[in-house]
């Protein structure tokens, strides 16, 4: 089997012929790695494609994940300005909106003309057209919560779900509409097959469970129906433990759910295994970034055999990894999944 | 004339009220408890602290989370504003200065604007330098302050290095500074191993732990000097 069936078998709930393994987004290792910036390569398409398929060698990741880093660009498509830096990835300067008014002056069709938006569409698919047989290639966003926080600013959305929830509502409403703007064009024309969101702000260690049920989950479903009715794949990144809300992570309707090393895996696969495939949860920093090779072995064996025996799961880290994470460490985390005959 | 009946109803409308997240219901108790003459140092320790102290412990009971969090610290600022220009003198035994910031990348700053708010009520001088501080800023004010203790923020596996970089700079500068870092992605294990003197798990703890570095540091200063007297 290729990465690409392997990983595409774990989605769909079954069991390949090996564990699969992929690094969650992992833009800002891949682009230092390639010796170049998250603002060289926003304007030069063709580079940042020949970075996905450089790292895509040097990986061995199954999903090959362009964007990755620049997923402010979305909500900076909207009037917002990104600041580059040298250290972290591009953010917006400040938030969009503060009012329902603000809300409804945003042209979404402003998407449709973003110059850096277009240069990571173009780059997926440059980069599938050449290695898409082989790997999954996936485009990386905010998740509809999220992503609604970047137009609002994090702090007065949180404060917002309790002082101005019908607001939230909206806000996170639109934020849907919004991403499938960006992907639309994508999926259309057969590049992705998956579609990778990521929700850091409605974060286990960040919001309720009541709270994520009312503000994320109704709008990750609304998307995940969307692309699924356009044949593609949700591959769904959640930060902190959520353990307390596994539950609910089947209505979402992702075919994948990548959960942060605080989750309890154990109890991941007692909940999820069956219903939907889910992925983790190597501890980034302890294990990949400060563990030796060794350590990196056996923190992922032990996953494997916690959660990855029977299929419907994939080897992953429990978020993005540091840019200094050691090579080896990759290496070796791939060569164990890639080595684990199932 | 206040008696110990009222004082009691009060210290418990306005930690209620801290508790509820009730703006105004802080506010309302706070300028009751200056009209009746209480002394604001009571109503802020004994009542809205007191409120906070509740909401940290249902935060580590996950009852709470940061919406709430932070809903609760906009009802201890009302009620703080109203009764702190009341205080004649802020002492928890132990009074410091503190630099605090998110580091360079990281614009996340929620975590800490709430424990900001903890050194705020206990009467440490804070300088707070923001989110996204470029990495040498934090020794500049450190020195130009003088202050007792650094405390760094990061939000993300992808910027969390930074603070690697301010530990070593702020040791080569001034080795005796005490430096705390927080955060998601950092752990005892990593404060340990980049030579902090203490990791912040959340602001309960950051405050505890403040407090006592900056008496372990001013009973050094105090030796130190009773030594050159001596």
């Amino acid at each position: 089997m290729t990465p690409r069936e392997t990983i595409l078998k774990a989605f769909e709930g079954g069991k390949a012929d090996r564990v699969p393994a992929t690094l969650f987004g992992a833009g800002m290792w891949s682009i230092r790695n390639y010796g170049t910036t998250f603002k060289e390569l926003s304007e030069d398409a063709v580079r940042m494609s020949d970075m996905l398929v450089t790292m895509s060698d040097k990986l061995l990741c199954d999903i090959v994940y362009a964007g990755s880093g620049y997923n402010n660009c979305h909500a900076a498509a909207l009037g917002g300005s990104i600041k580059f830096r040298e250290i972290g990835a591009p953010d917006l300067e400040a938030s969009l909106i503060a009012t329902e008014e603000d809300l409804l002056k945003l042209d979404i069709s402003r998407i449709d003309n973003d110059r850096m938006i277009e240069t990571t569409r173009k780059a997926a698919k440059l980069a599938n057209a050449k290695i898409g047989n082989n790997y999954v290639m996936t485009l990386t966003a905010w998740g509809p919560f999220t992503l609604g926080a970047r137009l609002v600013g994090e702090e007065t959305m949180m404060k917002a779900t309790f002082k101005k929830p019908a607001f939230v509502e909206k806000v996170v409403d639109f934020a849907t509409s919004l991403l499938m703007r960006v992907f639309e064009p994508l999926l259309d024309d057969g590049t992705l097959e998956v579609v990778t969101l990521s929700d850091p702000t409605a974060s286990g260690d960040l919001i309720s469970k009541k709270q994520f049920e009312r503000f994320a989950l109704p709008y990750l479903k609304k998307f995940t129906d969307w692309a699924r009715a356009k044949g593609a794949h949700t591959l769904l990144h959640i930060c902190g433990n959520t353990t307390d809300r596994l539950d609910l992570f089947p209505a979402t309707g992702a075919s994948c759910i990548s959960l942060d090393h605080k989750t309890d895996i154990i109890k991941a696969r007692e909940l999820l295994h069956g219903k939907m495939c889910f992925g983790g949860n190597v501890d980034p920093v302890k294990i990949m970034l400060n563990g030796s090779v060794q350590d990196v072995e056996s923190s992922c064996r032990e996953i494997i055999r916690n959660a990855g025996v029977d299929g419907g799961f994939v080897l992953m880290p429990g978020c993005d990894i540091p840019p200094t994470v050691p090579y080896e460490n990759i290496q070796k985390f791939i060569q164990v999944a890639r080595e684990w005959k199932l | 004339m206040v008696t110990a009946e009222k004082r009691q109803e009060l210290l418990d409308r306005l930690k209620n009220a801290v508790i509820q997240y009730d703006e105004d219901g802080a506010k309302e108790a706070s300028n009751e408890a200056l009209d009746i003459g209480m002394d604001a140092n009571d109503a802020i320790f004994n009542g809205l602290v007191s409120g906070m102290e509740e909401v940290g412990r249902l935060f580590e009971a996950q009852e709470y989370f940061v919406p709430e969090l932070l809903m609760s610290a906009d009802a201890l600022y009302a009620g703080l504003d109203i009764l702190k220009p009341h205080v004649k003198q802020l002492d928890l035994g132990v009074k410091g200065s503190v630099v605090i910031g998110t580091v360079e990348g990281d614009v996340h700053d929620i975590g800490k604007n709430i424990v900001k708010m903890m050194f705020d009520v206990a009467g440490f001088t804070v300088y707070d330098l923001g989110r996204d501080v470029p990495l040498d800023k934090f020794v500049e004010e450190q020195l130009r302050t003088d202050s007792d203790l650094v405390c760094l923020s990061a939000m993300m596996t992808t910027t969390m290095m930074g603070m690697k970089k301010v530990i070593d700079d702020l040791r080569t500068k001034n080795p005796n500074v005490k430096i705390m870092i927080g955060g998601a992605p950092v752990s005892s294990d990593i404060a340990d191993k980049w030579g902090a003197d203490g990791y912040a798990k959340d602001a309960n703890n950051a405050l505890k732990d403040a407090i006592n570095m900056v008496s372990s540091l001013k009973k050094l200063k105090e030796e130190a000097e009773a030594k050159k007297k001596g």
